[in-house]
């Protein structure tokens, strides 16, 4: 077994030990730098041909390896992964936080980026912290002088005690300046002053306080050496005085959000109007003929024609839909927009005594609420996971707004975009409802917290990227929705097909008769206080509790196989008109309403509630549904005893 | 908090960008970049793709309408 001294221990060039005796071996010479700032081209210039690349101990990061020959001796040179720090977040980085610390190594050359200078004195700071001799290789002052940025070199290097080198490794200057320094160097190892040296471990342990202290220690060498420079107000700054203004900009998010709902509800009707007339129409009676060719039996026609395609027909023909609100949203995500809403969203949160992190998987859940379970990982402390999770449920996923975007065109033919804005900030404001409640009852002890978000530069959405994102989503929710909802049009087919009342034979009975209509007949009368006494409005929801998805198709199927319901060629919307007409004695508006608050609320689909109990266990799980469903009910008839009477 | 780095984190967390602190406390861009990517490695700071964990649209429907994976 062989051990490697440390030059540093020793005061001489690194001695080789091993059992049978000592010998001598190339000083070991680490290349460290930020990335893309010519760590690499120097390599290639000082090493030229004598390299080779190996993999670093215990892990696949490869890394170059190659012999610089200095004016006094050879030198193995490693060119570390690139980094802005050694606090490490990814397998090269560690590699190159991990070399930094081993005492293998003789010597750091740090690669200094003039235009950058900052970043690249807090990375030399931290190694002159380890305890590493180091010395810095001044790179792409070129660039630096055209922007009027060029450090002062000589200033540079006796502020920070150690020799630093201009050198190009385009160009070779300063690379023989800088094999000379490595090699006095060597002998009498440098170290950066105004860095006290601590061990790997001590700063590990103290890393926000050993922050604070480096930067302050880079702000004062910048200071001594470094042209005074301030970034000027661009584009990006001047719309953010607008948007994260706290009264501007809740107010322009609202904007924003309703003009989106706008957009995709005036440009996709027609489609949507369309698309449903031709499954209820031409496709269903193609299907039925081709079906009638085959000689297939009656079941079978009953399935794929009432079941499945007026399940996943009807749901499909809300695709053009999606993809323009899904557009809308990657459009606003690609500009940086959505980023700023956060911090719009955080202020308002915890001027209400709620954590601003928690705004992050709250804005995840308005597209599904499972993996916005699963992101409330990004808040610290488990009571806070807790509450947020507990209001994942309340925001309004994409599933159930197929539910609005039906009811709003239905009921609201004018104003459906408004409509469904006004079903997102009822989501909103059951969220900040709930939130308060939970807040002041169960996890009493929480102390809200800033959420502090790296906002990216506004930019223009790149059309190509946008379109596969567009695509990306639209495949993703119809295989999700179309797979969601065959399983359960089958589940519910099998249902109908069962008989309970009567003398019926399996398959060929009156909805009404089958189980799955005693079941919905047994649930309609509860709803009657919220004007939708009706059988196939109940099981439509009690099948919702599967997935959101299926309230549509479950209510287009009920339609599709009770023939005798309405007339045949009607779509799904004119049928649930006349339907919610009826129960609701003629108050269909408010009725509607009241049927989107409770779809909004009334319980989280089987998936989420399946997360929530892994996360928080049965109690809470339980818990929240129920007070979730009794809150619903009760919102739901408000609106609509309420809305009767307007 | 304190010093630049504290003065920083204090701006970013009243919603500015890194740039916009930097203007503000009259440091250099790369000054505040550098203190914002530290507080991140720091667990002080969050990117909004952080809620996202490993949620990739490509590989998961239950991300088809999510508002921050735009470009993941």
């Amino acid at each position: 077994m062989t051990t490697l001294n440390n030059c540093h221990e020793t005061g001489s060039p690194a001695t080789l030990s091993s059992a049978t005796g000592t010998a001598t071996r190339a000083p070991s010479v680490l290349l460290v730098g930020n990335p893309n700032v010519g760590k690499s081209t120097l390599f290639n210039a000082l090493t030229k041909a004598r390299q080779h690349v190996v993999n670093a101990p215990g892990t696949t990061v490869a890394l170059a390896e190659g012999t610089w020959r200095t004016d006094r001796a050879d030198v193995t040179l490693v060119d570390l992964p690139g980094t802005y720090s050694l606090i490490a977040r990814s397998p090269d980085e560690q590699v190159a936080s991990d070399a930094v610390s081993d005492p293998a190594h003789d010597l750091a050359v740090v690669v200094l980026d003039a235009t950058a200078l900052s970043r690249s004195l807090y990375l030399l700071g931290q190694i002159a912290r380890a305890g590493r001799p180091v010395i810095a290789a001044l790179t792409m002052v070129d660039l630096a002088e055209a922007r009027g940025l060029a450090p002062d070199v000589e200033a540079l290097s006796r502020v920070l005690g150690i020799p630093v080198i201009e050198a190009n490794g385009r160009s070779g200057k300063g690379l023989d300046a800088l094999g000379a320094a490595v090699s006095s160097a060597l002998e009498t190892p440098p170290y950066v002053t105004g860095v006290t040296q601590r061990g790997t471990e001590e700063v590990i342990g103290d890393r926000l306080t050993d922050a604070q202290e480096l930067f302050d220690w880079v702000e004062a060498v910048g200071d001594a050496a470094v042209p005074p420079s301030v970034p000027g107000a661009t584009f990006t700054d001047k719309i953010d005085r607008v948007l994260l203004n706290p009264w501007v900009g809740p107010a322009a998010f609202l904007a924003v959000v309703w003009g989106v709902f706008q957009l995709t509800t005036v440009v996709a009707a027609p489609l949507m109007d369309g698309a449903a007339r031709a499954v209820g129409g031409p496709i269903a009676d193609g299907l039925s003929a081709v079906l009638a060719v085959l000689r297939a039996p009656a079941w079978l026609e009953s399935f794929a024609v009432g079941g499945v395609l007026a399940g996943v027909g009807t749901v499909l023909s809300f695709i053009p839909l999606m993809a323009i609100m899904f557009a809308a949203v990657s459009a606003l995500e690609s500009t940086g927009y959505l980023a700023r809403v956060a911090v719009v969203a955080d202020r308002a949160m915890r001027a209400l005594g709620l954590d601003g992190r928690a705004m992050l998987p709250l804005i995840v859940g308005f597209g599904c609420n499972v993996p916005a379970l699963s992101a409330t990982a990004v808040l610290p402390h488990a009571r806070q996971r807790l509450l947020t999770g507990l209001l994942v449920p309340l925001t309004s996923c994409t599933a159930r707004l197929a539910v609005y975007l039906l009811l709003a065109h239905t009921f609201f033919p004018g104003s459906a975009g408004t409509v469904v804005f006004a079903m997102y900030v009822a989501s909103v404001v059951l969220v900040i409802g709930w939130g308060l409640i939970a807040r002041h009852t169960v996890p009493r002890d929480i102390t809200p917290e800033p959420l502090i978000i790296a906002l990216p530069d506004y930019q223009w959405p790149h059309l190509r990227t946008l379109a596969f994102s567009v695509w990306t989503r639209v495949a993703s929710f119809t295989r999700k929705a179309g797979t969601v909802i065959v399983v359960a049009v089958m589940a519910l087919w099998l249902l109908q097909a069962i008989p309970v009342r009567g003398d019926h034979q399996i398959a060929d009975v009156p909805v009404a008769d089958s189980a799955y209509g005693a079941v919905a007949q047994g649930a309609a009368p509860a709803l009657k206080p919220i004007g939708l006494d009706d059988w196939r409005i109940a099981a439509a929801l009690v099948a919702g509790v599967a997935a959101k998805e299926v309230v549509i198709g479950a209510l287009a199927q009920s339609y599709a196989i009770d023939d005798t319901s309405a007339d045949a060629q009607s779509t799904l919307g004119e049928k649930l008109r006349a339907t919610v007409d009826e129960t609701s004695g003629g108050h269909a508006g408010a009725a509607a309403l009241a049927l989107m608050i409770f779809t909004l609320s009334y319980v989280p689909c089987l998936a989420t509630l399946a997360e929530q109990r892994r996360l928080f266990g049965w109690r809470w799980t339980a818990l929240a549904a129920g007070a979730q469903f009794t809150g619903a009910y009760l919102m739901a008839t408000a609106v609509f005893q309420v809305g009767r009477l307007l | 908090m304190s010093g630049v780095f504290g003065s920083v984190m204090e701006r970013l967390s009243a919603g500015e960008s890194p740039r916009a602190a930097a203007r503000s406390l009259g440091i250099p861009l790369d000054l505040a970049q550098a203190v914002a990517d530290q507080a991140s490695r720091l667990g002080l700071v969050v990117s909004a793709s952080a809620a996202c964990g490993t949620c990739v649209p490509k590989s998961s429907p239950a991300c088809a309408g999510c508002p921050l994976v735009a470009d993941r």
